[in-house]
Order: structure tokens, then C-alpha cells, then sequence
């Protein structure tokens, strides 16, 4: 399942993008740790995954504030479901999509759309620190933020996995349990909806 | 014209997200302390010997259908095909009092299918903290309910047959509408339906869907993830479900996919 790809170079996992540097554990060696009650493994789970967690909610239920307490709350629940995981090698996407659902969660019986304005438009982001390879100025990552906040849930979600969580097609495909080729055509849709949202005065 | 891949992508590396200093040790504390819930817990793994026996058992017995449904479930919706019941009544209408006429439950058709006393849409709405799932194009239905589980409550509201809504074999009214809090995991659908009835994705727009037309068939529902809460058995005949923002609805009644989905649509 693991390949080595080359003598200082980095493991990659089949199924996965992601890749760990030669001498850190696996994910699927930290699963089957995990499991057999060594929390600390999962806490390198955890540490591992938690910056690309943390987006994850805050793209979809739009709440930086709120973010923190959905991946934890997500993660816990992970941490019980582990047993239920068929393929260890796939721990990324499946923890992330309790992070998504958890995210939804967030959102029963208050996503009204003037709700998420107010979610959305009070994003805050790091100063740029070179701004000649930066795309967005201030104005304009305010201004995509709350294009994404007026999206659909579904628009949302695919985005999200793919530039928030930076899943690869596959992995968000997995994740949401699509084929890969309506990944393909929703990531383009919402990229075509998010542009219209953006240039609406 | 502003790069959109390359623009997300930043945006995700400079937005600024508290929290995550701590998440590590938070989780391991949560994880590590005794679980409250350790006899439940054992629940779901328990379910999957049990489901054929009590799949079986629930079609035969009226009476622990609701016992049996608590051992059941995962994450969100399960759907077990091949299951009859007995047609139930039909429906009148009558006049709300002080109001315009306006159909009205008579005891032979919601009571039957187990949903209780009818309520205010604001009271539904009060109590679950729902939103009011009233599809626009059927307009104020003939009652509204709360229904447990799950414990928090789901709205189910109650269509007479109409020239719209033809009266349905299964469950005797034209059509039900019901939003309640989970998720629809696709998985289940291609494990639990066998040959007597289908599903296939519907596309909603905004909003992922399924459509499930064949025998009549159960549908039961709960959340999982160790956390397992009273569940229920309902009875449909075709179904329209989807999902948004956390809540499942759903639309139960002999109609076209392409009925139901005009009728999905404009729900708000």
C-alpha cells in the first residue's frame, strides 16, 4: 500500500495525496495504534490534520469562532467511530467528512442567508506578506468570503474540500460519496456560481 | 479576471482561525475521560447482527417496532425494502375555527400512522427549533406534528389526497412532509435496498437528493457516532429526500420524481 518514493524522499500513500515525511508514521500505522488504545497516536492524528480541520468548518458553517469547538466535537466522535473504519489508509478524508457533517450540523435551523453575511463578513486574514505573489488584497478575500457564505450548501462543501481542505478529486470524492467525475462537474459549477456571486454589486 | 482556485487556496492559508493551539489536548482530555455513554456505545456494533432478526421482527409485530428501531442505526438514514402494511383511511376536511376553510386531521388518518396530537406550525417550529419545512406549491397542510424520535423533535406534516396528491396505498393520506435533523450517508442506499424497490441521486439544485420509488419500504433514522437516539419507523410509498445544511427533508406520496421535485423546490 506504501510506496517509497526514492532513498530522503517521502512515503506516499496509494489512495491518498498526502504524504509524510520518511521516518513519521503512516497514517494507517497510526490508525492501527490509535485503536489498540494508544491515544497519543491519535493525537499525532489529530495534530496532524487539524490546521486543514479547522478550515474545513470555518468554510462551511462560516464561524472562525465556532471552528475550534466543531473539529473538536468531530474528532471525538472519530476517535469513536475508529473501529468502523474500513480502510485505515483512508483516515484523512474520513475524519474531514465528520468535520464537514459536524460543520452542517452547526448550520440546523439557523442558516438563514442573512445569518451567514454576518458569518462570512467577519472573516479576518493575515496581512500578506509578499504582496506581489499575492492574488487577494484585503477587500477582495473579504469579498470571496462572502460570495462563498451566499452559495449553497453543496457548492460550499465541494469548495471546501478541495481549496479549504486541499483534498484532491479522489479523496473529495470519497469523502462526499460521489464518483469522481461529479466532483469534477460540481467544483466547476460552484467555481462558475461563486463567480456570479462575486460580481454581484 | 480573478484566478478562483488560486484565490480559495489563499484564502484558506490567511484566514485567521482560533483554536487550534489547544485542539490537540482538548481532544485527547474528551477522549481519554470515561465515557458516559460506554453500555451505548456497544449499540451499533450490536446492530449489525441484529438487523436481519429485526428487520423481520418489525415487519411482523406492530408492537416493538419502536424497541427494536432504538437498536438499530448508524450515522442518518437506513432504508430496509419489502416491508406491506394495511391501507389506512381517508381523510375530510373541515373549518378552522375563526379561520378560512382549511382541511383538518380526522382521527382515523394522522392519529393511525402514530405521529400524535396535531400542532401550530409555530409551536412545531418552537419546540424542535426547525425550521417551518411547508412546501410552497402545496400550501398549509391538513395537520402538523411532532414526532420523537428523534429527541429533539421533527416536524412531519400531513397532505390529504387531492388531485395533486393521490391518496396513497400505504399510508392513506396524499402526501407527508417532514424535516428532521441528520444526514444522509449515500452508502447505505446501494447496502440496505434490495431488489423491490430503487433509489437513485436526484439533483436539487443546491441540495443533494434521492429518490426511492418501488414496494413500499421502511425508512428509519438516527445519529450515530456512538451518540444513539431514540429512533422511529416510517412508512412511505415513493419518497423524495435531500439534504440541506444538516437537515434531512423529505417528501412521502404516490408521485412522479418530477413532481416531487417542484414540490422540493419550493420549500424555503
Amino acid at each position: 500500500m506504501w510506496n517509497l518514493a526514492g532513498v530522503g524522499g517521502v512515503k506516499t500513500d496509494n489512495k491518498s495525496t498526502m504524504t509524510t515525511e520518511v521516518g513519521e508514521p503512516s497514517d494507517t500505522d497510526l490508525v492501527t495504534r490509535a485503536r489498540s488504545g494508544d491515544n497519543a497516536a491519535f493525537g499525532a492524528l489529530v495534530g496532524r490534520y487539524q490546521k486543514v480541520a479547522l478550515r474545513l468548518a470555518a468554510a462551511i458553517s462560516g464561524s472562525v469562532d465556532d471552528a475550534a469547538d466543531i473539529a473538536q466535537e468531530a474528532f471525538v466522535k472519530a476517535h469513536h467511530s475508529l473501529p468502523k473504519l474500513d480502510d485505515p489508509s483512508m483516515v484523512r478524508s474520513w475524519m474531514l467528512r465528520i468535520v464537514a457533517n459536524e460543520a452542517k450540523n452547526h448550520l440546523r435551523g439557523r442558516d438563514r442567508r442573512h445569518r451567514r453575511d454576518e458569518r462570512y463578513g467577519s472573516w479576518e486574514f493575515a496581512a500578506v506578506v509578499d504582496p506581489e505573489a499575492s492574488a487577494l488584497d484585503r477587500d477582495d478575500a473579504r469579498g470571496l468570503g462572502l460570495a462563498l457564505g451566499r452559495l449553497g450548501t453543496r457548492d460550499r462543501q465541494v469548495l471546501a474540500y478541495r481549496y479549504f481542505a486541499g483534498l484532491s478529486e479522489v479523496e473529495t470524492a470519497q469523502a462526499i460519496g460521489v464518483p469522481i467525475g461529479t466532483v469534477k462537474s460540481r467544483t466547476a459549477r460552484a467555481l462558475t456560481r461563486l463567480r456570479t456571486e462575486m460580481e454581484r454589486p | 479576471m480573478i484566478d478562483l482556485e488560486r484565490s480559495l487556496g489563499e484564502l484558506a492559508e490567511r484566514l485567521e482561525i482560533p483554536g487550534d493551539e489547544w485542539l490537540v489536548a482538548d481532544v485527547l482530555r474528551r477522549v481519554a475521560e470515561p465515557s458516559p455513554v460506554v453500555g451505548r456505545r456497544r449499540v451499533p456494533r450490536l446492530a449489525g447482527a441484529l438487523v436481519a432478526a429485526a428487520v423481520i421482527a418489525v415487519v411482523a409485530l406492530p408492537g416493538p417496532r419502536q424497541a427494536v428501531a432504538r437498536w438499530l442505526g448508524f450515522d442518518s438514514v437506513r432504508i430496509e425494502p419489502g416491508v406491506t402494511v394495511p391501507t389506512q383511511s381517508t381523510t375530510t376536511t373541515s373549518a378552522v375555527p375563526g379561520g378560512s376553510p382549511a382541511p383538518i386531521a380526522t382521527s382515523a388518518a394522522a392519529p393511525d400512522l402514530d405521529l400524535g396530537p396535531p400542532l401550530s406550525i409555530d409551536a412545531a417550529m418552537s419546540q424542535t427549533g426547525l425550521p417551518d419545512p411547508t412546501p410552497i406549491l402545496l400550501g398549509a397542510p391538513q395537520s402538523i406534528h411532532v414526532v420523537l424520535p428523534p429527541a429533539s423533535g421533527q416536524i412531519v406534516l400531513v397532505y390529504s389526497p387531492s388531485e395533486t396528491l393521490p391518496q396513497s396505498e400505504v399510508t392513506g393520506v396524499g402526501a407527508l412532509v417532514s424535516v428532521l435533523p441528520a444526514h444522509i450517508e449515500s452508502g447505505f442506499f446501494s447496502k440496505a435496498l434490495g431488489n423491490e424497490a430503487a433509489v437513485r441521486p436526484v439533483d436539487l439544485g443546491d441540495d443533494d437528493g434521492y429518490w426511492i420509488e418501488g414496494s413500499p419500504h421502511q425508512l428509519m433514522f438516527e445519529i450515530g457516532d456512538g451518540q444513539i437516539q431514540e429512533d422511529t419507523l416510517r412508512l412511505a410509498t415513493n419518497t423524495l429526500l435531500w439534504e440541506r445544511d444538516g437537515l434531512i427533508y423529505r417528501i412521502e406520496a404516490d408521485i412522479s420524481l418530477e413532481t416531487a421535485v417542484r414540490i422540493a423546490n419550493s420549500v424555503p
